[in-house]
């Protein structure tokens, strides 16, 4: 229950990292039409960020390295 | 190649495939070898959120507004994040309450209302069926876009279109059967449909694959990667700004709401319901879903924007529909495989989500609308139907063909006029509207039945008022003044820009404002409602179960509010006819297997089990029919408020009898911790008392083994010898006389020779007794005797002993030499106070307390032992109380000690 609850924790500063990063005002700043390896900073932008996102998700439902050497334990 | 009857044989081809998945699909599940259960699989099949409009409809969304289509898939990956939190307790809630929809999910959170469970149901399916119309169409413009190959500029005036013509029709009806078949099968309690799972989770990487190829062929095929194809398009000025949002205020707050909308819409769409929470195998599963998921759209994204700029580039004109572009640019580029893929890959997307939409919607339908309305119909003729089950299979199965044909008419009539997207973003507005009572009821507990019906109900109005009237507008039935100048000509009130608001990813963007209003007005109706109102107990039993879920279903999950009885039989007929004999048998000796139960015996069902058959009925029937039909056969106690007052106070009960075991238990430890102490005061009691009477002994015996051993001993020298052995016999008595007059006082049996008695006698007498001991420690003693002391009632010998206690006691305590003793007598109204003072080393306030205690003797440090028994004072109190009269101490430490006692006058 621990490990759930501190998952739920993760997972939520991973919304609030989100919702920070996609919307006003943090959006405006890469609102500009430059390109950057050739592609229009802000779809670079959001795409990025996006990637980035589902790798955190993949990172907080993992659980901290010691909570998975302990479940293995477990299954001993 | 691509002519009409080959394209044709492929669509129904594909269709049929589909069926063969499913078949084998349900055929594993049969022989419990399930192929679905993976969280793969699980995430494949959440991928059904993306439809025709992913596939075609994004890109030409992207050619209107850019960046704008984006927000759809962003919202679901921010809801993935809250997944862990949101999704897995709705999962949780509705395994345990077998909730098969959406409407029930609400209907059964606010008290199993009949009410909201058909209003829920009536907006999904005005708000979803538009959408279905959307996939069909789709389907229908597509089909006539390749049979066309390789010409893409057809128009397709569907006026002139009869549905015999249109080959959306005929899959229409090919999906309707696909539905029915797997997803009607049987009349499930948990309604899991795994052959229906395997089929969508294939369509969901039919359709990446397609799109996939289409993205790469058209950007490394015809393009040189994504720098030259961004390059070139940033030399066209219309494309090139669409590379970039508007920095104003209204464009981000569209763009936030959109983000919101589609947050709520994966949530609330009852095809996303039903792949999430009804399909969900094992709740673990969702722990990598909600990673794979937000992967899977990113990669179905990754290609829109390009084709969509490629689209604008090769079809500068604007003759050929942008929503077609997937299509059109392969077909102009003469590659006919990949158009058939591309179209393959289309029907996929629209097939699944009408296949997975119907079924929820029917079951919708059918659970939460048609089936309460039936049990409303008196005399109880229904719920008594033989052959329950066959009814309520072919509800569904009439459900689904309602359904699909109303989408197709939907389409035909109306649909045309809209772009894909549109449709599609109308109707996530109408189903987010759940979103306040889903989410609020998850978490707050004082969200209720009232509140729900009001927030629908506003949410709801602000939809029609906002998407729905401005649409009608357009096809011709309202005029148009209505969207341009408001109602009567009022400005504030035009359904577009309500109350002058108008946000929105691009300037002519309704969504983000109905969005806006409908959801604010939704909160804001059920939060102040649920405040303003009460809720039935049956209301605060559904929400303590649903929040505290993860808190009940540790106690074994089931409702420890419900209290009713009826009879086995009554509930096996009843189980009988709606889930069929066979099912109903297996289930209820599976329940006796586990509980250990054996029914050969009683034949009296008790609450654990009814409320198990009202599960298992709610499963199929949805949960407010399921209490109508379980509460025909349950003698009832009506769950009032009285019931659960009767729950609580029991409960007050218990914590007020075990406040009242913890006080005795702590009196009888006090108790016990006063035994052992009075045990060890006894021993100590023997040991002073021995010790005591062993030193006289000793002397007596050496004094008189000398005088035995020493017949020369001079006579001086034996008188004095003699002398010794009287006083240490005397001192030997008067211990004994004091351990026995202990004794007689504390059994009472002490003879008592009450007299009138003059104390200052008394006070003489015991100095004079013990004169000699004051005088060998050299101690000045001063008596304070006034005149006419009154006459007391007593008995002399005893008072004297007190006397001589009290002196005596203060003559040890005193240093020698230097000790002083002061002795007065004051005399009160009522009675006489004698005060003895001495100017010893004190003794503390805790000794103080203990110092009349028998056995008590209080401890010198540095002196040793004292002397004497310790039943002294302890004689003395009960001599005073035995005359009615008080004894207390005051002492400092190195200030003295003054013991004074009263005793009443003679009356």
């Amino acid at each position: 229950m621990n490990d759930d609850h501190s998952k739920i924790g993760r997972l939520t500063a991973v919304f609030f990292l989100g919702v920070l990063l996609l919307t006003y005002p943090i959006l405006t700043l890469f609102d500009h039409s430059i390109s950057l390896f050739g592609i229009p900073l802000l779809f670079l932008y959001l795409f990025t960020v996006w990637a980035g996102l589902i790798g955190l998700i993949v990172l907080a439902t993992r659980g901290a390295l010691r909570n998975r050497l302990s479940d293995t334990d477990k299954g001993r | 190649m691509l002519n009409t009857w080959t394209i044709l044989l492929v669509s129904f081809g594909y269709v049929g495939l589909l069926f063969a998945i499913a078949y084998y699909g349900d055929k594993r599940a049969d022989q419990g070898r399930s192929i679905v259960s993976n969280p793969y699989i699980y995430a494949l099949s959440l991928a059904v959120y993306c439809t025709a409009w992913t596939f075609y409809g994004s890109v030409g969304r992207a050619s209107n507004t850019g960046i704008g289509f984006l927000p759809v898939y962003l919202g679901p990956t921010l809801m993935a994040t809250l997944g862990w939190l949101v999704l897995r307790k709705i999962i949780h809630i509705s395994k345990i309450h077998r909730i098969t929809t959406i409407a029930d999910f609400v209907s059964s959170r606010y008290g199993k209302s009949v009410t909201l469970g058909g209003m829920v149901t009536i907006i999904a399916v005005l708000g979803v069926v538009p959408y279905i119309s959307l996939q069909l169409k789709a389907i229908s413009t597509t089909f006539h876009l390749i049979t066309s190959y390789p010409n893409v500029l057809v128009n397709i005036d569907y006026s002139n279109v009869s549905f015999v013509e249109d080959n959306a029709f005929y899959i229409a009806w090919a999906l309707a059967l696909f539905a029915i078949l797997f997803g009607t099968r049987h009349l499930e309690t948990t309604e899991r449909h795994e052959g229906l799972v395997a089929a969508i989770a294939f369509e969901s990487i039919v359709k990446l694959v397609a799109f996939l190829a289409v993205g790469i062929f058209v950007t490394f095929g015809l393009y040189d990667g994504f720098g030259d194809l961004f390059g070139r398009a940033a030399t066209v000025p219309a494309i090139k700004e669409l590379f970039v949002l508007d920095k104003t205020p209204e464009v981000f707050a569209g763009w936030t709401m959109h983000i919101f909308l589609a947050m709520l819409a994966i949530v609330c769409l009852p095809r996303q319901f039903q792949v999430t929470v009804v399909e969900n195998v094992d709740e673990a599963h969702l722990k990598k879903a909600i990673w794979l998921f937000p992967l899977y759209m990113l990669i179905i994204n990754l290609f829109v924007l390009p084709v969509a700029f490629i689209g604008m580039m090769e079809f500068p004109d604007g003759r050929v529909d942008a929503d077609t572009f997937v299509l059109s640019l392969p077909m102009v580029h003469g590659q006919s495989g990949l158009a058939l893929l591309v179209y393959i890959g289309g029907l996929s997307a629209a097939t699944g989500m009408v296949i997975v939409e119907t079924v929820a919607l029917s079951t919708m339908l059918c659970n939460n609308l048609i089936v309460p309305i039936l049990l409303k119909i008196p005399s109880g003729r229904f719920s008594q139907l033989p052959d329950f089950t066959g009814f309520l299979l072919s509800v569904r199965r009439t459900s689904i063909i309602f359904v699909v044909l109303l989408g197709y008419l939907y389409f035909h009539l109306i649909g045309e006029h809209y772009t894909l997207v549109s449709i599609g973003l109308i109707s996530f507005t109408a189903v987010a509207q759940f979103a306040p009572a889903i989410i609020g009821g998850l978490f707050w507990k004082g969200g209720n039945r009232n509140g729900a019906l009001a927030g629908l109900g506003v949410g709801f109005f602000i939809w029609l008022y906002t998407l729905v009237l401005p649409s009608i507008t357009q096809a011709g039935l309202i005029p148009q003044s209505f969207i341009s100048d408001g109602p009567f000509g009022i400005g504030l009130l035009k359904p577009f820009e309500l109350f002058g608001l108008n946000i929105g990813i691009t300037t002519s963007d309704p969504i983000a404002n109905a969005v806006f209003w409908s959801i604010l007005a939704n909160i804001a109706a059920y939060v102040g409602v649920s405040f303003y109102s009460r809720s039935s107990a049956m209301e605060h039993t559904q929400a303590a179960l649903f929040v505290d879920v993860f808190r009940f279903s540790r106690q074994g999950g089931d409702s420890p509010f419900w209290r009713g009885t009826a009879s086995i039989p009554d509930l096996r007929a009843l189980l009988g006819r709606c889930l069929g004999e066979e099912r109903a048998d297996y289930a209820l000796f599976a329940y006796a297997q586990k509980r250990n139960l054996n029914w050969d015996k009683s034949v009296k069902a008790d609450a654990g089990l009814v409320e198990f058959a009202e599960k298992l009925l709610a499963g199929a029937i949805g949960s407010a029919s399921a209490r109508v039909m379980v509460s025909s056969v349950v003698k009832e106690e009506p769950l009032g408020i009285e019931e659960v007052m009767g729950i609580l106070d029991e409960t007050r009960q218990v914590i007020a009898y075990s406040q009242e075991l913890e006080i005795a238990t702590a009196e009888l430890r006090l108790a016990n911790e006063r035994l052992k102490e009075l045990d060890s005061l006894k021993d100590e009691f023997i040991s002073t008392v021995t010790h005591e009477l062993r030193t006289p002994l000793t002397a007596v015996r050496s004094i008189a083994e000398i005088i035995h051993d020493s017949p020369t001993l001079g006579a001086t020298r034996r008188v004095e010898f003699a002398g010794i052995i009287i006083k240490e016999s005397e001192r030997l008595t008067r211990l004994i006389n004091q351990v026995l007059d202990f004794q007689k006082l504390e059994s009472g049996r002490m003879e008592w020779q009450m007299a009138k008695v003059d104390f200052t006698s008394v006070v003489r007498q015991a100095v004079t007794g013990i004169n000699q001991l004051i005088q060998n420690k050299r101690i000045q003693i001063n008596l304070d005797i006034p005149e006419n002391v009154p006459i007391i009632d007593g008995d002399q010998d005893r008072l004297v002993q007190v006397m001589i206690n009290l002196v005596a006691n203060a003559v040890n305590f005193c240093p020698p030499d230097s000790g002083r003793i002061d002795i007065s007598i004051k005399v009160q109204p009522e009675n006489i106070q004698i005060d003895v003072k001495d100017n010893g080393p004190g003794i503390t306030s805790e000794e103080q307390q203990i110092v009349f205690e028998r056995f008590r003797q209080v401890a010198f440090t540095g002196k040793g032992r004292p002397s004497g028994s310790g039943l002294g004072l302890s004689i003395t109190k009960h001599i005073i109380e035995h005359h009615g009269g008080k004894i207390w101490v005051n002492s400092k430490p190195d200030q003295g000690t003054t013991f004074s006692f009263t005793l009443p006058a003679s009356t």
